[in-house]
């Protein structure tokens, strides 16, 4: 029984990520094609697969981070307010959603203020700041409550010793040479070309350089937002000190995903036929793909 | 008359300062001698003295790593010949001792530093960026390092930035001629050491795709590298036909071909999953940790303290690539980025991930790249970025400050069991002053000392730095504790300190310990035993 409602909630969640990727897709590069595209390629993903079936729990952060996606991009073609409240207000319950979004959803957060404060100045970033706390209020006072919770976790995580250090004490403890060393090197790894196109489809080794790429040559504020959402999308694990952990780097999948739209888009613009032809046999490879893992997985 | 107006004269002040620096205390640091550096040393003086390597192979093209103790001995470690002959041609003037062995590779990096500045003067327009690119090699940890041990990984440096030397004056001038003389480099260069056999001939097709690239059509000029590589390369087809041994054991060695699989093919290469894997140590080979912060893994690469490059070169390299890439349609940045990408692929082709002496081919292209770095930055509107170059160019040698520091230092304790964990030179120190004064009738060196074929090199250098050849010949490999009885009273069994051959030895009561020898942290390293009651 308990197996139903955990899938039930891993068809859930697989369907709301579809649908929030595509219209991210629609909006951004103004093309239903695109959107279509982005939504078949999050439910093709290997490790988005995989986690809606065993474990969906692990998938609960997508959709806040693609509705925080969505109000941004709404905010920065229209400027309205209220999609930075309605962002804000993702990005605080996101904080519930899944242990990386504890580290993620403030980096999101300082994202979107640094965005914001360069579009819409003090009011832009007030806003967002005031929804995000107003949603994680209960949190805070939890924390009030219970100040034993925050040495558990960061002894937890091997962060530093909290027993023993105060946070100031404890940041001097991990910047040290060694650690950082480590850490950058947990990081380099995240990016693995072997590792990371075994989380996702293998043909976003094509689109994904030539999106960021794209993305690099436009540098529009939504552009840079997707490039920095992909290069930090390992900070949670490299903080918590884990080496190709996918459950800690899904975040990874939405912004991949939609950097990987806009090189099958530039490509298939492309006046090179070879590069069209080299995009159309990219876009070709990931049903195949999925067909020899169905044939292996048999 | 300036610097600025000769820029000779810098090169020359930088050159000196360099070579001061690699050359002092060349012989103390790094502490004792290294497995391979005894190697290189005995066989480069068998060769000074009678032209014959410890096999008797008169003048040979590559060298076979025999345990010279045992007679008939076989392995299938050969070395390439370049570093035996060049510090047989130092031992022809000075002694063997750890400095006269050191003294060519120290050479070979300053003859490096002087390279890359005539490089970055064809490269660059300006002074100050042929004196950052001789500096920033100079000082960088890896190029250091490998400088200062008998060991033939820097000897490729040289023949790479020669290379890269002609190629770019080729561009300038069109001089087919250069062309010819850049693949007999890379000819020469194959000799130099064991990953140049990948990284040659890769440098030959990359010399040919980008005279290609840069519109030129001639034959003659395609021809010309491909003609100056055959040459030098004809003498190993005809060593190779001589002694096949040589290429099936060093493929063999490598895991490139697999004796028992089909056909010999190479148990590591054509198959997809390894590739796949392959690829993952690739990409390890540009870990800005182990760039710029860590270094090799093995700690005789590197102080683990600092990486391959100083920290400033970690913001100088991002800068350069997008420099390079902003000016991708001119050709010396195509060659310069292409050489950066393919640095690492020897290392990734025998599998060895953060293996620094494999990849030390990536030294020449980031030193351009890091100049090229510093010289966008400098050439930035923006004030702070200016401000930013400069201040990484003052950090570069405040940051080889405390690195030459730890070297000098920390880091020499720290690589001591690296080089020799048997102290040799205490153990020979000993030995030879006891002969003196009691005569040795035999050396025994326990088998568990035989290690990779070394004890017995270790041991001769020792001998021939104490000018003690009558002791050499009365050397052997310790037969066992069962032995003991049987040998002459006084001879000197010389025990590894955790030796498992020790305590039975000592159990006859036929011989007794004479010395412990310690490492520096204090533990035991050798136990010097002597025969009879």
């Amino acid at each position: 029984m308990l197996g139903d409602h955990s899938q039930l909630a891993g068809a859930a969640l697989v369907l709301a990520d579809m649908g929030l990727i595509g219209v991210a897709a629609a909006r951004q590069w103004s093309s239903f094609g695109l959107g279509l595209l982005a939504a078949a390629l999050i439910a093709l993903t290997p490790a988005h697969f995989m986690y809606a079936h065993s474990a969906p729990q692990a998938l609960a952060i997508l959709p806040f981070v693609l509705f925080w996606l969505l109000a941004v991009a709404a905010f920065e073609r229209g400027g309205q307010l209220l999609a930075l409240l309605a962002g804000g207000l993702a990005l605080g319950i996101g904080c519930y959603s899944a242990r990386p979004a504890i580290v993620l959803m403030p980096l999101y957060l300082a994202m979107t203020i640094a965005l914001a404060g360069w579009r819409g100045g003090h009011r832009a970033w007030a806003t967002i700041v005031f929804a995000f706390v107003l949603s994680t209020l209960p949190a805070l006072i939890w924390l009030a409550w219970h100040p034993d919770m925050y040495a558990t976790y960061i002894n937890r995580y091997g962060l530093y010793d909290a027993s023993h250090l105060n946070p100031l004490q404890g940041a001097k403890d991990f910047l040290n040479y060694n650690n950082v060393q480590e850490r950058i090197s947990i990081y380099w790894d995240y990016f693995d070309p072997v590792y990371i196109f075994g989380v996702l489809p293998v043909a976003l080794a094509l689109f994904l350089p030539a999106g960021v790429y794209q993305l690099l040559k436009r540098r529009t504020p939504m552009d840079i937002l997707l490039i920095a959402g992909l290069l930090t999308s390992p900070v949670a694990a490299v903080l918590a000190n884990e080496r190709y952990i996918v459950r800690r780097q899904l975040v990874i999948i939405p912004f991949a995903i939609l950097i990987a739209v806009a090189g099958v888009d530039g490509l298939l613009r492309n006046r090179s036929l070879v590069w069209r032809a080299v995009a159309v046999a990219g876009l070709l490879a990931i049903p195949l793909e999925v067909i020899l893992s169905a044939f292996s997985a048999l | 008359m300036t610097m600025r107006s000769r820029p000779w004269l810098l090169c020359a002040l930088i050159a000196v300062l360099t070579a001061t620096l690699y050359f002092r205390a060349l012989d103390e640091i790094p502490p004792h001698v290294s497995g391979d550096e005894v190697k290189f040393a005995t066989q480069a003086a068998a060769l000074a003295s009678s032209g014959r390597d410890l096999n008797g192979q008169r003048l040979p093209l590559f060298l076979t790593m025999t345990d010279p103790l045992i007679s008939n001995n076989s392995t299938n470690v050969w070395f390439q010949p370049m570093l035996f002959y060049l510090i047989a041609l130092t031992l022809k003037v000075a002694p063997l001792t750890e400095w006269s062995i050191r003294l060519p590779s120290a050479l070979i990096g300053v003859l490096d530093v002087v390279l890359v500045f005539v490089l970055a003067r064809r490269l660059f327009a300006k002074v100050w960026q042929a004196a950052l690119a001789a500096t920033l090699l100079a000082l960088a940890p890896a190029h250091f390092i490998m400088s200062r041990v008998a060991a033939d990984y820097i000897c490729s440096v040289p023949f790479t930035l020669a290379w890269l030397l002609c190629l770019v004056t080729f561009f300038q001038r069109r001089d087919v001629r250069l062309l010819f003389v850049a693949g007999l480099l890379l000819g020469a260069g194959f000799y130099s050491y064991i990953a140049a056999w990948v990284m040659m001939p890769l440098y030959v097709l990359l010399t040919v795709a980008v005279i290609w690239m840069a519109g030129e059509r001639r034959i003659a000029a395609i021809l010309a590298p491909v003609a100056g590589f055959a040459l030098p390369l004809s003498l190993f087809v005809l060593w190779s036909i001589n002694h096949p041994a040589m290429l099936h054991d060093t493929l063999a060695r490598y895991a490139l071909i697999d004796p028992q699989g089909p056909f010999g093919l190479s148990a590591g290469l054509p198959r997809s999953s390894n590739a796949v894997s392959r690829l993952s140590v690739y990409w390890d080979y540009f870990n800005p940790a182990y760039l710029f912060l860590a270094g090799g893994a093995n700690l005789m690469d590197s102080t683990r303290r600092a990486g391959l490059f100083l920290l400033p070169a970690m913001a100088f390299v991002p800068c350069g690539v997008v420099a390079l890439w902003t000016r991708r349609s001119e050709i010396s940045s195509r060659l310069i980025l292409l050489g950066f990408v393919t640095a690492p692929v020897a290392a990734t082709l025998l599998n060895e991930r953060y293996c620094a002496d494999r990849e030390l081919f990536v030294l020449p292209f980031a030193t351009v790249i890091c100049v090229e770095g510093a010289a966008s930055l400098m050439a930035d509107r923006r004030t702070a970025a200016r401000a930013l170059a400069m201040a990484l160019c003052l950090a570069v040698p405040l940051h080889f400050a405390v690195f030459y520091r730890d070297y000098t230092t920390d880091y020499r304790a720290r690589v001591v069991g690296w080089f020799d964990p048997f102290e040799t030179s205490q153990v020979a120190e000993y030995v030879v002053s006891r002969d003196s004064a009691e005569p040795v009738p035999a050396v025994y060196l326990s088998t568990n000392m035989e290690y990779m074929n070394v004890g017995g090199y270790r041991w001769r250098f020792q001998m021939l730095k104490h000018s003690r050849l009558d002791l050499w010949a009365r050397t052997r490999y310790f037969a066992g504790p069962d032995s003991v009885s049987q040998l002459p009273a006084g001879s000197v069994i010389v025990f590894g300190g955790k030796d498992p051959l020790l305590e039975p030895s000592l159990e006859t009561g036929q011989s007794r310990i004479a010395k412990i020898v310690t490492d520096p942290s204090g533990g035991r390293a050798v136990v010097i035993v002597r025969a009879g009651p």
